[in-house]
């Protein structure tokens, strides 16, 4: 399988079945993400597409040095993912005075993800050796796009409070990952 | 290197790799996440910052089980990614063109239309136009034409203001060229100046335009900067054929 770096430098130079072959090999991957992050079907395929038609026509900002195209192509996923949540819990503000998403997803601890490759043992080994609740914290704001503010009403826990366990706990992650 | 003691604003208060990793995270409400993509745009070291963040996390996205998405919406991607037929090849149905460009129903994209074309007083004769929206349905449209002459454009946008500190810079895409910048342009205003003479030769039919979000007073690089929240076609008056 050709590597998704090529593909999106094919993509950059308007080659469609490069492009083609991009969105077979990553769309699935970015789709169960959006699925995660989003809840909704209905969002997450919005939500893909526009993605995707972005890293089509962002392709020729896309450099190797600057990282992996799977993370490229992530970056891309989550920011549109995040959009959308904020955009939709400001419309649910203004409609019911609560931002709160209606769906509570426990989500499961970082424990019991299956992170697969040396820097996904590394992450999980690193994410082990913090707090409890830094933990948590970090692991749900990621895999659920909440806000400080979210997480607080979400976990019962003072604003100031999470934002230090989420401070503090990537410090430590940094930390473990680059000793 | 301990990198912590050099990257950007370390300082307390203002800790630059601290504000990467939330913003990577996700944590930050709109406005933040809004106005930190402001500050990324003049700062190479955030932005380094950011990249390896993303890196950093990036197994936590691996680690979530793939879903197939729905075979239509392959279907339409491709769709939108299509070369812009040659003009003339084929008769021009404003109905497609509508569904295409908009995304929805051409039904939608009609009211969509009427309702701009209603409230924009038309400019002498408009030479062509071009309506551009965002990815997702939305009642969000920004409108754009230029004269005969091709001297002057209007630009009307019908569209919620980017945020505070931001604004929405209107650009074309010549194929295999540089974005070129054709000004900002203000949510909720409709505005008549004239076309910046080092666009005006790539206005032609079928031209991409899009709007991206960029600091407050444009972008500082004279490239595209921020996220493309808007896009559309150029359409030349005398192509359409329908």
């Amino acid at each position: 399988m050709t590597a998704l770096e090529t593909l999106i430098e094919a993509s950059a130079a308007g080659d469609r079945a490069a492009f083609a072959a991009l969105y077979d090999a990553a769309a699935p991957q970015l789709f169960g993400l959006a699925m995660r992050i989003l809840k909704r079907r209905d969002w997450a395929e919005d939500v893909l597409q526009e993605a995707l038609i972005s890293a089509w026509r962002n392709a020729g900002d896309y450099r190797r040095e600057l990282g992996s195209a799977r993370t490229w192509l992530t970056v891309i996923l989550r920011n549109r993912a995040l959009d959308r949540l904020r955009r939709e819990a400001a419309a649910r503000l203004a409609d019911t005075g609560d931002d709160l998403p209606e769906v509570a997803d426990p989500g499961p601890s970082a424990l019991d993800l299956a992170m697969a490759g040396d820097d996904g043992r590394r992450l999980k080994d690193c994410l082990e050796t913090l707090e409890e609740t830094q933990r948590r914290a970090i692991v749900m704001a990621y895999y659920d796009g909440l806000t400080h503010e979210q997480l607080s009403a979400r976990l019962g826990s003072p604003l100031g409070t999470v934002k230090s366990w989420i401070r503090r706990g990537l410090q430590r992650l940094k930390g473990c990952l680059e000793p | 290197m301990t990198d912590t003691t050099d990257m950007p604003g370390n300082g307390p208060g203002d800790d630059g790799d601290g504000r990467a990793a939330e913003y990577v995270l996700g944590t930050l409400s709109l406005a933040e996440r809004l106005a930190f993509e402001a500050e990324l745009a003049g700062d190479p070291a955030l932005r380094r910052a950011v990249a390896a963040w993303s890196a950093r996390l990036q197994p936590l996205a691996d680690s979530v089980a793939p879903v197939a998405p729905p075979t239509e919406l392959r279907a339409r991607v491709l769709a939108q990614i299509a070369p812009a037929p040659a003009a003339g090849q084929r008769p021009f149905s404003l109905g497609r063109w509508l569904a295409w460009t908009f995304g929805l129903s051409a039904l939608a994209g009609a009211v969509a239309v009427a309702l701009v074309f209603l409230t924009t007083p038309q400019p002498p004769e408009a030479a062509g136009f071009a309506m551009l929206h965002r990815a997702t349905a939305s009642n969000d449209v920004i409108a754009f034409q230029i004269d005969k002459k091709r001297q002057d454009m209007v630009v009307l946008a019908s569209a919620a203001a980017p945020g505070p500190g931001r604004d929405y810079e209107l650009w074309v895409l010549p194929p295999n060229k540089p974005p070129i910048s054709l000004g900002i342009v203000k949510a909720g205003l409709r505005e008549e100046r004239p076309l910046p003479a080092a666009a005006a030769p790539y206005i032609t039919d079928f031209a991409n335009l899009a709007i991206s979000v960029e600091p407050s007073g444009g972008s500082p690089s004279g490239a595209p900067t921020g996220p493309v929240l808007f896009t559309g076609l150029f359409r030349m008056m005398d192509q359409l054929t329908e």
